[in-house]
């Protein structure tokens, strides 16, 4: 093979190559790739984010609970007069014949 | 040298070109492409909004859109509250694969619902805890929801000879006969004790739930009001306008509010297919639930799951409007106190001791 033969293959390879990089077709195929790159990486950050960051609903439930546990068994309960039984009635019958007040 | 054949360059947008310049018939490829795009869009768009709104037969799908666009419930019309309950029932008939009813029962006029419980007699079985879990739909895993929570204390100050002493005198008597002195202490996590046998010996339990306050905190502060207080007392949640913002979670004084922070776990066979809108129908994550004094039940003239269950008669409930009711008959006569009384939220739900 002389030497302009291989000249002339090589370019005719270059070309195609440089066809696809700025025919639209090389364009397109560069915006699927980079599409399902994007999506594939996003995904597999998501799902790793999710493994990671799992939320322990267990532990999540008790933190909202307990603490209350010990605020309200650590006070003093005081029981009432018959006097403030009887305005307690009194008021909530009010506040349910008048809700606005 | 790449540049240097400009020839192939130009030759490639003549052709180009050429094809965007081709006649009426618009053969050129960038037609075609948006041609088919635009076609994919609209048939995208027609499929789509058919599956929402024309004849989509799950009824996951038909409840999903619907629930989606439906107004807090407080504000819907009754028409539209009957067809907010029939999507409910059918998609929760489906999912749960049994016949499922969502009640709308309102609030019956001249009624306020009081609750009672005695100290004295709770024993700690926690069989209160356990048939709420059930009646209303809770999560039974990971975690286990209870709206109920048995405090096991032991007994420290709360003498019976202490009952009638202490500060301050005027107003009230004193739980633990010393206004300095605690009622009683508990350990972190009691509330999930599993004795051999109850009562244990040198404890006594104080059951907690959501109080119903009269002038409830956790409604005053739900941004989107989710949240309020029906007439018959019961401060109820619309789980569906409910954003999660977790501000009532924060505000209620009684830890009585519990958040999905998961989605639910509910087996299809535990699920109690009686329910109520407002009350104990399946929630979904990032929802905040709590007691509704078992409004599915109450509502229909029944007592709570708790009440019923309760083998040593410790709860009573009844309304509070209605001078013969047990509830009133316990305030009446009996030694009454309740939670954080200085708060005034108007707790609903009283303690008591004989």
């Amino acid at each position: 093979m002389d030497k302009k033969d291989k000249d002339s293959k090589g370019q005719a390879a270059i070309d195609v190559r440089q066809e696809a990089r700025t025919s639209r077709r090389g364009f397109l195929r560069k915006a699927i790739v980079t599409g399902v790159a994007v999506t594939a990486t996003a995904g597999l950050a998501k799902k790793t984010s999710d493994l990671l960051l799992k939320e322990d609903c267990q532990k999540a439930y008790l933190d909202d609970v307990l603490p209350g546990d010990k605020v309200l068994a650590a006070r003093s309960y005081v029981v009432m007069t018959k006097e403030e039984k009887d305005a307690l009635v009194e008021r909530m019958i009010q506040f349910h014949k008048n809700p606005e007040a | 040298m790449l540049r240097t054949d400009g020839g192939n360059v130009s030759e490639i947008t003549d052709k180009d070109k050429s094809n965007e310049q081709a006649g009426p018939e618009g053969n050129s490829r960038r037609e075609f492409l948006s041609k088919a795009a635009k076609g994919t869009v609209a048939a995208a768009a027609v499929a789509g909004a058919g599956a929402l709104l024309a004849n989509s037969d799950t009824a996951e799908a038909k409840a999903s859109w619907g629930e989606w666009f439906q107004k807090n419930y407080r504000l819907m019309t009754d028409e539209e509250k009957k067809e907010s309950i029939a999507r409910l029932e059918k998609r929760y008939t489906e999912e749960f694969g049994k016949k499922t009813t969502v009640d709308g029962t309102p609030a019956q006029e001249g009624v306020l619902f009081g609750y009672a419980l005695n100290i004295q007699k709770c024993i700690g079985c926690r069989r209160c805890v356990h048939a709420c879990v059930k009646e209303n739909n809770q999560s039974r895993d990971n975690p286990e929801i209870q709206w109920i929570r048995v405090l096991k204390m032991e007994k420290g100050n709360f003498l019976a000879e202490n009952m009638d002493k202490g500060y301050p005198d005027p107003v009230g008597i004193q739980v633990g006969g010393n206004a300095y002195q605690n009622a009683g202490v508990t350990l972190e996590g009691e509330h999930y004790y599993e004795p051999e046998q109850v009562p244990e010996k040198g404890h006594f339990y104080l059951p907690m739930q959501c109080m119903q306050c009269e002038k409830p905190p956790c409604v005053k502060v739900c941004p989107v009001r989710t949240t309020y207080r029906e007439p018959d007392g019961i401060v109820v949640i619309d789980y569906n306008w409910c954003i999660g913002c977790r501000m009532c979670v924060s505000a209620c004084p009684y830890w009585a509010r519990r958040f999905n922070w998961g989605e639910p776990n509910l087996p299809k066979e535990e699920m109690n297919p009686n329910t109520h809108y407002l009350g104990n129908r399946p929630r979904m994550k990032g929802v905040t639930e709590k007691c509704t004094f078992c409004m599915q039940r109450t509502r229909q003239g029944r007592y709570t799951a708790c009440v019923e269950v309760c083998p040593v008669g410790a709860r009573k409930f009844g309304n509070l409007l209605d001078p013969e009711s047990e509830v009133r008959k316990v305030l009446e006569k009996k030694r009454v106190f309740r939670l954080k009384a200085e708060l005034n939220t108007y707790p609903k739900f009283f303690y008591f001791i004989d």
